[in-house]
């Protein structure tokens, strides 16, 4: 393995910097803890505002408490353009998934062979799915925890599947881990970085 | 030992002349966190540099006159930023620096 120089490593702290305030996890975890209440409550219809409500949350979030405490940087062209192709290539996972979800709702709609054969995996497709955006995230933002959390989330679904759980034990233990690591990271980022106070433009 | 001395002596002599303004300590972090991004802000430079407002300002002022870093005052995402990057002057110097770093204390 190539080892990092203290330059290479500068650019990557940089860059990880910005993903390591913990916004993102805490809301898809509290998320995946709200979708787990609402199918526990037997409420689902409700369980699809969750996802939405944390999208929409996420850059506010952002702003008001990342950006005042890291400050602005724009990264270098070969980062930007890696960032470039991030984009196109989670796309193509959105894309991919999207297609998975259509795949799941046929499996649901007949009684054919292989219909019959995806309804006895259970929630396993649900956590592949899951578990594959996970992994596409971590990988292409360098951010490790990603695959931890794939790992996580496809031991937690086959675990479900084995042991006959229902579907909201699976996504109530994704969600708080996700939701108190989030926590922790977000902690230890505020900690990290203290808010400064504002710069004046007579200041330098 | 007079010739262990004399090693000395002419190893130190062949210590290649560095750009002293960038061989500081502060200013060579302030350089090198520059060197590997676009741009950043006064707050961005803060927090990795760990140095103070006074003090960064003092040494950001050094570099901008040397011609090294390009100070400006613009608005992004309309909030008003103090942005700061290295001019190609900046980036060779400290590529030179590096360089003759490398040489040296690679021998």
């Amino acid at each position: 393995m190539k080892q990092e120089n203290g330059l290479e490593k500068l650019e990557r702290e940089a860059f990880v910097a910005a993903y390591q305030d913990g916004i993102l996890d805490f809301l898809v975890g509290l998320s995946l803890v709200g979708m787990s209440l609402c199918l526990i409550y037997d409420i689902p219809s409700f369980g699809a505002i969750m996802p939405v409500m944390a999208i929409i949350l996420h850059p506010g979030l952002k702003k008001a408490v990342v950006t005042p405490r890291l400050g602005y940087v724009k990264y270098s062209a070969f980062r930007e353009h890696r960032l470039q192709q991030n984009k196109w290539l989670m796309m193509i996972v959105g894309v991919w998934l999207f297609i998975l979800g259509v795949g799941m709702s046929f499996a649901y709609s007949g009684y054919s062979a292989w219909q019959r054969w995806i309804r006895e995996l259970g929630a396993i497709p649900i956590g592949l799915v899951l578990a594959t955006a996970a992994a596409a995230l971590g990988i292409l933002y360098g951010v490790k925890r990603g695959s931890g959390y794939a790992l996580l989330i496809v031991a937690a679904f086959l675990s479900g599947h084995l042991l006959d759980w229902h579907l909201s034990i699976q996504l109530m233990t994704i969600g708080l881990v996700l939701s108190l690591n989030g926590l922790v990271l977000f902690v230890r980022f505020v900690r990290r970085y203290p808010r400064l106070p504002e710069v004046k433009t007579s200041d330098h | 030992m007079t010739t262990k001395a004399q090693s000395n002596h002419e190893e130190a002599q062949a210590l290649p002349e560095l750009d002293r303004l960038i061989h500081e300590p502060a200013r060579l972090t302030i350089v090198a966190h520059l060197f590997v991004i676009s741009e950043a802000d006064f707050i961005y430079l803060e927090q990795k540099t760990q140095l103070t407002r006074g003090n960064l300002s003092s040494h950001l002022r050094k570099l901008e006159d040397a011609g090294y870093t390009l100070v400006e005052k613009k608005f992004v995402e309309r909030i008003p930023r103090t942005v700061v990057q290295l001019t190609e002057t900046g980036r060779m110097a400290f590529v030179n620096y590096r360089k003759a770093m490398l040489g040296f204390l690679g021998r």
